[in-house]
């Protein structure tokens, strides 16, 4: 009894000392966390599995990453509590992924005497956090062009909640070597892989040998973001390096989503191409483009964060230089940087159906130089679609509505020009 | 200086870790009984995640919910509401004054650009008698954006949980003290994006006492900004932190700690002894589903709220 004491003392003091020394800020710091963070050794929940401490998967991740009583944008937040978003507001948080929230968002609107239900489960991937009102996609079985059941869909489903995948000196990603020092999302010098330790892959995202319920992926995509990601593009954007990696355990953006939409992707599908260059006629375009009729523009200055494109670098410092959230990096494609599913879509969901990065139901965007709202535009409700004109601005993550032309049309023009 | 704190913390921490995995040894044993949830006449009031605060010189109880206020009595059941007045604006917080009088924490959220928040004060039915923003705040403050109000001895307390910013102002909202309390916790500058207050109170002595979840920690810092005390250690056994938000102190100087991840309300005595925790997960009316934040109202009544519209939950917690 007294020696078990001692010992118990002894590793106390050790912990002790261990704490102090290197105080850990960050939860998961680019790889595994504390186990007690989402595990419970002692009172899972009933009917848990895995000892997890939400009723499933995702609502042990949903602990943290929601939190009630936001206001605005809230760091690592990637969901709004109902409380915080009630009807007639939109969701808080700006991060490039995306607010889960809008999936709580349904409208309904009347266009020339139809009523039109737009089910927030449209808005983008319906994960499952029972604790937190997430069901699973009442429309798709399954992820489309794929076999990933819906029901299955969860944050697990997508990052490595054990954040193993990391990247070692020499640019390759593997699930053991040298121990994960830090995230290797964001920009800073001590975000890179170094001789004090390997880094955490873009977004503890799932990498080559990840299975889970009957898909494997292939690799991780490359990116860097800025460290203050979940903020407000009502001044400056948040611009979000995508990179084209293809070696040593990483694998292109379109590869990536394609792992459980695979028919969206194969080639000889009829889908919009995928990670393949722009081309000179496109990357032009890009570069003129302002807004609809506005063509003036100057490729230095061109880039919008509603129309993100790949760098055609695997080169992560090349990335995290032009990963701000200040307007100082704003070049447009160059003829090889490609296309990829993020220029349309986000990764968890969006104000629009599909999860795009803009409404593709109306004509306008825009609308007589407001944001179309059913208290703005009243007489065009197919454009107000059931939201207030301040929801619509904020599915543009609060940008001024002079960014647009008075009547803008669609974002395909951003590289197609067709208006 | 520094070194000094440090440690302290680490004298604090080595006490708590060796004395909250286990029960006290000696001293009065602490219960706690599920009494009701807050109800009206069609039932339980099905809420999720509200805010709830207590008036004890008047026994009520109001839950701020999507902007709609409603008041309890002592015995827990609706008597009235208000909220759908747009004067108003969005109601986010409440506090209650030594006349009765009411003042709101409220948004007004109509230009997503360019967001307001504003002091409201009211009348006991929610007439609105002045309509304020907080006036004076210092070049650190401007960027202020709170979604905590608090009162006490003529003073509002406004904290900023995402920003670890707290502003103190006198009874018109002009500003009078400011606390950094991610400075006084001396997190450095990269990680403060990403450590944030989960829950907050203040005790009889005006001390601040939060949660940081990711820090697996509690603390209490005095008027002065020092670090009083602070206590936690992660885990998952009873009386460890998992995902740690609401705290609060009762009469009988016991604190009381909610635990996300277990679904328990953890009660430590005035030395930060782990004492007995309650709740947990499931479907009884005694259990809790994710609780969040708690709140002490008279003769040992502890509110607690939660997710999966369980309601607000009213325990007894008793010293004997
Ligand atoms: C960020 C949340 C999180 C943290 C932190 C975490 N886990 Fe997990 N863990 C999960 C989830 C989610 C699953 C379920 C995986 C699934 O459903 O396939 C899991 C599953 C497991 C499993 C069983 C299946 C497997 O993947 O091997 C073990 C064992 C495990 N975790 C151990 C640990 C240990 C040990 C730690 C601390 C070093 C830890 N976990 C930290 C979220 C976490
Ligand atoms: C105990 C609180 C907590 C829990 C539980 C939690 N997270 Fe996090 N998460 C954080 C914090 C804090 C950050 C930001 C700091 C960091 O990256 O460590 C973060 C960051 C992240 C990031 C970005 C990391 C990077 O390096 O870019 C991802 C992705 C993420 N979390 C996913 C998850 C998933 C998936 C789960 C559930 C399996 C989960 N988290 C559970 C607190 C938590
Ligand atoms: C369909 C796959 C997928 C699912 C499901 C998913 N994520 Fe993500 N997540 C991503 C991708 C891809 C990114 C990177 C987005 C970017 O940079 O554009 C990301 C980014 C993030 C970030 C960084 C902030 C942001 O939004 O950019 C966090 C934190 C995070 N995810 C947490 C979660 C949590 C928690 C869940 C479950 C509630 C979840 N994710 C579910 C794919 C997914
Ligand atoms: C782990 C498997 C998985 C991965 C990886 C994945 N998805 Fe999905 N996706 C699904 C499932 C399942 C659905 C159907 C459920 C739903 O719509 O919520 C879906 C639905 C969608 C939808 C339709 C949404 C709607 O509401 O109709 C889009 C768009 C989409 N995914 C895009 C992407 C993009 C872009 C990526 C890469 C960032 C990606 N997916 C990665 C599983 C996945
Ligand atoms: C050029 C823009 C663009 C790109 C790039 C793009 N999508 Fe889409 N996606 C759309 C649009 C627009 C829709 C809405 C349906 C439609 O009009 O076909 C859509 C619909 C979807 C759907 C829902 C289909 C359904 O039947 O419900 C999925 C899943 C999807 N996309 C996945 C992906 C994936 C995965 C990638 C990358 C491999 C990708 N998309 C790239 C624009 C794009
Ligand atoms: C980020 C730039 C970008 C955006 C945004 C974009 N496209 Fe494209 N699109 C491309 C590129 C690159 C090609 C291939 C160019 C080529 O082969 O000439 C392409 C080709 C096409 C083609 C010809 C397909 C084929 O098989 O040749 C169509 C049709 C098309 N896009 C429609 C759309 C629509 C509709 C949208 C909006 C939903 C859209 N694009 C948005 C870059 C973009």
């Amino acid at each position: 009894m007294k020696v078990a004491k001692v010992t118990l003392l002894a590793v106390l003091a050790a912990l002790v000392a261990v704490g102090v020394a290197t105080t850990a800020y960050s939860f998961h710091s680019g790889g595994v966390a504390e186990c007690g963070g989402c595990h419970s050794m002692h009172s899972p929940a009933a009917g848990g599995t895995f000892l997890l401490v939400g009723t499933d998967q995702s609502s042990a991740c949903l602990t943290c990453h929601e939190h009630a009583g936001d206001t605005g944008p809230a760091s690592y937040h990637i969901s709004t509590a109902p409380g915080d978003m009630p009807a007639g507001t939109a969701p808080l948080q700006r991060t490039p992924g995306g607010d889960f929230g809008w999936l709580k968002k349904d409208y309904t609107f009347v266009v020339r005497g139809t009523t039109i239900n737009e089910d927030g489960d449209t808005h983008g991937h319906n994960i499952i956090a029972a604790d937190f009102g997430y069901a699973v996609d009442g429309v798709n079985a399954a992820a489309p062009g794929g076999t990933f059941p819906s029901a299955q869909l969860a944050c697990n489903s997508c990052h490595d909640p054990h954040g193993k995948y990391r990247r070692l000196v020499g640019g390759t990603v593997a699930t053991t070597g040298a121990p994960i020092k830090a995230s290797g999302s964001y920009t800073a010098a001590t975000n890179e892989p170094d001789g004090t330790g390997a880094v955490g892959v873009y977004r503890l995202l799932a990498g080559a040998g990840y299975t889970k319920d009957g898909i494997t992926f292939t690799g991780v995509p490359a990116a860097k973001v800025p460290s203050s990601y979940n903020r407000t593009e009502a001044a400056t954007q948040t611009r979000v390096a995508y990179g084209v990696a293809t070696t040593g355990g990483h694998n292109a953006w379109g590869t990536w989503c394609g792992t459980c939409h695979t028919g969206m992707h194969s080639s000889g599908n009829y889908v919009h191409p995928i990670d393949q260059g722009v081309g000179s006629s496109i990357a032009t375009i890009y570069g003129q483009y302002v807004k609809s009729g506005d063509m003036t523009g100057v490729a230095a200055s061109s880039f919008s964060s509603l129309t993100p494109f790949s760098t055609n670098s695997s080169d992560y410092t090349v990335l995290a230089g032009l990963a701000q959230n200040n307007d100082s990096q704003l070049g447009g494609p160059a003829t090889s940087d490609q296309v990829n599913c993020m220029s349309c879509h986000r990764a968890h969901a969006s104000g629009w159906e599909f999860g795009l990065r803009w409404n593709m139901e109306g004509e306008f965007m825009t609308y007589n130089s407001l944001f179309p709202g059913t208290d703005t535009t009243p007489t065009v409700p197919q454009f107000a679609r059931g939201r207030l004109g301040a929801e619509t601005q904020a599915a543009y993550y609060d940008r001024p509505v002079t960014k647009f032309a008075s009547y803008q049309r669609v974002l395909c023009n951003k590289c197609h020009a067709q208006d | 200086m520094r070194d000094a704190i440090a440690k302290y913390l680490v004298l604090a921490l080595a006490t708590g870790l060796f004395l909250t995995p286990f029960p006290a040894q000696a001293g009065a044993e602490v219960n706690s009984t599920f009494l009701y949830s807050l109800a009206n006449f069609h039932g339980k009031v099905p809420y999720s995640d509200v805010r709830v605060r207590v008036d004890r010189s008047r026994g009520e109880v109001y839950v701020v919910d999507r902007g709609i206020v409603r008041v309890f009595n002592e015995n827990g059941m609706e008597f009235f509401w208000f909220g759908d007045n747009p004067e108003l604006e969005s109601i986010y917080d409440l506090a209650v004054d030594e006349k009765g009088d009411l003042f709101l924490l409220s948004f007004d959220l109509s230009h997503p650009e360019d967001p307001k928040y504003y002091l409201i004060q009211c009348n006991y039915r929610g007439d609105v008698k002045a309509k304020r923003k907080l006036t004076n705040l210092p070049a650190e403050f401007s960027r202020f954006f709170p979604n905590y109000m608090y009162y006490r001895d003529g003073r509002f307390l406004f904290l900023s949980s995402a920003k670890m910013q707290v502003v103190v102002t006198d009874r018109d909202g002009a500003f009078r003290k400011g606390y950094d309390l991610a400075e006084i916790l001396e997190i450095p500058g990269k990680d403060r994006p990403n450590t944030e207050i989960f829950g907050f109170n203040l005790d009889a002595e005006g001390n601040m006492l939060f949660t940081v979840p990711v820090l697996f920690r509690a603390y209490v810092v005095s008027q002065e900004g020092k670090t009083v005390a602070s206590f936690g250690k992660a885990g998952s056994a009873p009386g460890m932190f998992g995902v740690v938000s609401g705290i609060a102190k009762d009469d009988q100087g016991n604190y009381l700690v909610v635990e996300r991840l277990r679904s328990v309300v953890m009660v430590f005595d005035k030395e930060f002894r782990f004492q007995r925790e309650f709740g947990y997960r499931g479907d009884k009316p005694a259990n809790l589903i994710r609780p969040n934040e708690v709140a002490v109202g008279n003769a040992g009544k502890l509110y607690v709220t939660q997710v999966r519209n369980k309601g607000v939950s009213v325990f007894s917690v008793t010293n004997d």
